[in-house]
């Protein structure tokens, strides 16, 4: 479950992107904090402090963030990066009260090692990577670890196999698919290739001794597909 | 090789690249991608041969996702022509890339896989690219 952190906002900073981009190069993140029927007040964070805790809460952490003196509990609402360095460039924070329902993106993580997918030729496909609750603001899950050690492609990961903590509701259909086991089109075209190979053989022996090479060029030529 | 079944039209200006990728920035399906670091055209070629480089590399299993598509058209004039007598025929089809785009995704594999089997589409295309994987710092 998510853990309460402390972060120091400051205001008064100057709007617009010219200043933002002076601040971004202090080593500062832009902000804004908002909710509650309260006006949008645009503050500056510390960029190390704000990763740290980010990177030991998780992303649906409750922070109190210390706005020159008063404490206020947000949460992170959206985050906005660069795509090529990958740094956060704006951070908005949502005020919030600890008894509130709220409705989050939790992440999804695999875990285990799928043996019987592997068997059976095929790979696990990832289909949902965030699972949509509402859960209390204190009780926020940091992330559903779906275990799929003993999934096959007949048995895919739903969201009704995931753990949910008390008073997490899904906001998606119980039966939802989480991760599935798929078959690429090269192991099923090798497959195809190696039946007709068999089947060419036991009619080869009954009717004639004529043999073809085209199940192998088949072959080739699935082993370049994906 | 990937081209449009029919076009608006055939021929089209070169048109000009500038800034970064508007979307397409993150990963969508698969673990591992590779990230443009710099604008250029990727040829159709170029995709068929960064694909079965990959394939090639993950042997049977792994699953390739290719997030470009090649629908500009690029005409060249023959060979020893005299300039002049209007724009040349479509010779190829290209995939525009900005900074920031994932071009290529890669699933159902291992890392130390995926990375390899990246690195070697990377070496066919004509520009800089990294490799990219869904764990991202803050």
């Amino acid at each position: 479950m998510s853990s309460e952190i402390k972060l120091e906002a400051n205001t008064g900073r100057d709007q617009g992107s010219r200043s933002s981009r002076r601040l971004r190069r202090e080593d500062k993140i832009p902000a804004v904090v908002y909710g509650q029927g309260k006006d949008p007040l645009p503050v500056t964070l510390d960029r190390p402090k704000f990763r740290a805790a980010l990177n030991a809460a998780g992303p649906n952490a409750v922070i109190t963030l210390d706005v020159d003196g008063n404490d206020c509990l947000t949460i992170v609402k959206n985050m906005q990066r660069d795509p090529i360095a990958n740094r956060v460039t704006h951070v908005d924070f949502m005020l919030i009260d600890i008894d509130q329902r709220l409705i989050v993106d939790v992440p999804i993580t695999l875990t285990g090692d799928a043996v019987l997918v592997r068997q059976e030729g095929a790979v696990v496909q990832q289909q949902m990577m965030t699972l949509t609750v509402e859960s209390p603001a204190g009780n926020i899950p940091q992330v559903f670890e779906a275990d799929i050690s003993e999934m096959s492609i007949e048995n895919p990961i739903r969201v009704s196999d995931l753990e949910m903590g008390s008073g997490v509701v899904p906001q998606v259909e119980e039966d939802s698919l989480i991760a599935i086991g798929q078959r690429s089109r090269a192991a099923v075209a090798a497959e195809d290739a190696e039946g007709a190979e068999a089947t060419e053989m036991a009619e080869g022996e009954e009717v004639s001794e004529v043999s073809t090479g085209s199940a192998d060029d088949a072959s080739d030529d699935a082993g370049e597909d994906s | 090789m990937l081209m449009p079944r029919k076009v608006k039209h055939r021929k089209t200006h070169r048109g000009r690249t500038k800034g970064r990728s508007k979307g397409g920035t993150t990963m969508t399906f698969g673990d591992f991608g590779i990230q443009a670091l710099e604008p250029g055209w990727i040829t159709a070629r170029q995709i068929e041969a960064a694909r079965i480089a990959m394939t090639r590399h993950v042997k049977r299993g792994g699953k390739v996702w290719i997030n470009i598509f090649p629908d500009k058209p690029v005409t060249a004039k023959p060979a020893e022509t005299r300039m002049g007598s209007g724009k040349g025929n479509p010779e190829r089809w290209v995939a525009v890339v900005k900074p920031g785009r994932v071009m290529f995704e890669l699933g159902g594999v291992d890392a130390e896989l995926a990375h390899g089997a990246l690195n070697r589409a990377i070496q066919k295309l004509p520009i800089k690219a990294r490799v990219v994987s869904r764990e991202e710092a803050i």
